[in-house]
């Protein structure tokens, strides 16, 4: 396993190279870790499947990190899973803090993917079984709690932050209804058939509302933080330590076990575990201010969704995100078909993947902290150099990752959308989480009810189902009484 | 936020979900289950129940809200007491306006002219010194294509260069 890898250099190098070039694209806003691994894939065809593998693994591990850099610099998520590190690291390089806020998230990102890997190598039949007894009212229940429970989190209005997944619900809805091929809200246009593609809504509501804002800030070149300082271990293990190990623990949980749901993904995870940490905190109103829990919580948690995220792939060939779905095609590609018969016929191939994912956690923590002050410089770049940067590099990458005008134009109008509602005071990431959760909710909604002949009652008949609908109910009702104890 | 950016935003949404809503109802309700128009319908119904809620609630209040959005609070600018609002809101108007001519003659002028006429006007927003209205399209044009094109091989519309 880890051993062999290290023994031999080739290998070594690959995931050295896998995890720097995930890092840098996965910092680069709109540009993710499943842009990615599918842009490099073509470059692992001429090699050995244990190679690929290697290359997959730490593109895979490094994107996600690396969407928390841009996120935390620039208040622009590189990866729709880093938009809720966005709120607090964003704040904390506001006040010149950028260093502490990317050591908080790349400590948090080593201790969270050790721990999804742990859970994947030790857990994984387990966390598969308990996985499976997601059925669909259990998933629409899941997603309902994560609907409300984003719309709860900051220190914004509730009614505001509603609204906002509500707008994202239904921009969801656009394109041919998915079970029974009956076109939604596409007035005639062909482009619209396929829906919203998710890339250029990310790029639109973060990046260009962002260059939007900034442009009608007063003129200057200066950069858009203050001085720098707090990159030094000094600065940020004590606040690591006063995080505490149950906002780690419960982060780690939460994003395996995230992971190990099929089709939840990284942003899930991330928005699960703010929610929790927001929610069991004795200072709930500090979060969305630059406290170290906004950081450590959604960062755990991502990135133990990729150890999670491995374990249906690998168990059943389900891919557990995006990502894990393009290295399932990878895998393919090289003649390697995942599920049971992965661990009979090409059991010798588990050992460079487990080795790799390790070892590209040691190489993130490794190379993080080690970038730090070039990464927090990032947020000292001159705005008149970093918004026009930032503006082309929008519409270049919304140009790639569909390949047609409209999806730039989408981007752009979508851009100015965000801008308004970010204007009159509506968060944002609520709008995100909206887009992504909708597909799972619907499907998971009328299958439920497909299933019981129509019956409603299907929702309360599952005890899991049951819980997870109370704890959506419950939920804001506890953040409130949080904010009134803390502003009586 | 004040309470007249709630009525506004508010009666906004209310008309789009109204017009969300009207069109939600026209799909197929579906036999006995829910279908394609149900959960739209119920969106609908939400964001109108919503932004009533936004809307009356900025009626009735009298004095600024003290409550906003975490993100917007979060990145609340340094007011600048020497250039009026409404020059700044110009200039993020005039920053959408480049973004869409941008988008638009991406493919038939080609990625190089249309970036470098991007940026061009995108740094002319930010500042006025000379020396970075000549710098910066060159960088970012040259730093674009190198990552795009070179290192990720990936086509773009060259126009007259293709």
């Amino acid at each position: 396993m880890t051993p062999d890898l290290l023994l031999e250099p080739a290998l070594l190098a690959l995931l050295v190279v896998g995890v720097l070039l995930g890092i840098l694209v996965g910092a680069i806003p709109g540009l993710t870790a499943t842009l990615a691994i599918s842009l490099l894939l073509p470059l692992t065809f001429q090699m050995s499947a244990a190679r690929a593998i290697v290359m997959m693994t730490g593109i895979y591990t490094g994107g996600i990190y690396g969407g928390s850099v841009a996120a935390i610099t620039l208040r622009i998520p590189g990866a729709p899973a880093s938009a809720m590190t966005m709120l607090d690291g964003h704040a904390l390089a506001r006040r010149g803090q950028a260093g502490t806020a990317i050591a908080l998230a790349t400590f948090s990102s080593f201790v969270g993917g050790i721990a999804g890997g742990v859970g994947l190598l030790l857990f994984a039949p387990q966390l598969a079984r308990v996985a499976l007894e997601f059925q669909s009212p259990e998933m629409f229940a899941l997603v309902v709690l994560a609907l409300v429970a984003v719309a709860t989190v900051g220190r914004g209005s509730f009614t505001k932050g509603m609204a906002a997944t509500v707008i994202g619900l239904m921009l969801a809805t656009v394109g041919i209804d998915r079970l029974v091929s009956v076109p939604r809200f596409t007035f005639g246009s062909v482009d619209l058939l396929v829906g919203v593609p998710l890339i250029p809504v990310v790029i639109g509501l973060f990046a260009l509302t962002e260059l939007l804002h900034q442009a009608g800030q007063p003129e200057d070149v200066k950069g858009t933080v203050g001085a720098l300082s707090g990159a030094g271990f000094a600065d940020w293990w004590p606040r690591v330590r006063e995080v505490g190990w149950k906002t780690f623990s419960k982060s780690a949980i939460i994003g395996t076990f995230v992971g190990a749901l099929p089709g939840a993904g990284a942003a899930m995870a991330a928005f699960l575990s703010y929610s929790e940490a927001q929610r069991s905190s004795p200072h709930p109103e500090r979060f969305g201010t630059g406290i170290p829990d906004g950081i450590v919580a959604p960062e755990t948690a991502n990135n133990a969704m990729t150890g999670g995220a491995f374990i249906p792939m690998l168990a059943f060939g389900i891919p557990g995100d995006a990502v894990t779905a393009v290295i399932l095609g990878g895998l393919v590609i090289h003649g390697i078909t995942p599920g049971p018969q992965l661990f009979g016929e090409a059991g010798h191939l588990l050992g460079p993947l487990f080795g790799a994912y390790f070892l590209s956690y040691v190489l993130i923590l490794a190379f993080g902290l080690l970038l730090i002050p070039v990464f927090a410089r990032i947020s000292r770049v001159p705005r008149a150099l970093l918004f026009p940067l930032i503006g082309a590099l929008a519409v270049v990458a919304a140009f790639t990752s569909e390949g047609t005008t409209f999806a730039v134009l989408l981007t752009v109008g979508i851009g100015l959308v965000g801008f308004l509602l970010r204007r009159f005071g509506y968060p944002l990431i609520p709008v995100l989480l909206g887009l992504i959760l909708e597909p799972m909710l619907e499907s998971n909604f009328r299958r439920s009810m497909i299933l019981s002949g129509g019956d409603p009652g299907v929702f309360v008949r599952s005890p899991i189902a049951v819980v997870l609908l109370l704890a959506s109910a419950a939920f804001p009702l506890l953040v409130m009484r949080g904010r009134v104890r803390a502003n009586p | 936020m004040t309470d007249r950016a709630d009525v506004w935003s508010g009666a906004v949404l209310l008309a789009v979900a109204l017009a969300y809503g009207t069109a939600a109802f026209r799909l197929p309700p579906g036999g006995g289950e829910p279908g394609p128009g149900f959960l739209p319908s119920v969106f609908a119904v939400l964001l109108a129940a919503l932004s009533i809620g936004i809307l009356v609630g900025g009626l009735r209040r009298s004095a600024p809200s003290a409550r906003g959005s975490s993100e917007a609070e979060a990145t609340l600018p340094t007011e600048s007491t020497v250039e009026p609002a409404a020059q700044r809101s110009a200039r993020s108007w005039m920053a959408f306006l480049a973004t869409v001519a941008y988008a638009v003659l991406f493919a038939p002028l080609g990625f190089v002219l249309s970036t470098a006429a991007f940026s061009t006007v995108v740094t002319a927003l930010f500042t006025r010194e000379r020396r970075w209205l000549l710098a910066v399209p060159a960088l970012v044009t040259i730093a674009l294509f190198v990552f795009f094109r070179v290192a990720l091989q990936v086509r773009l519309p060259m126009g007259p260069f293709g």
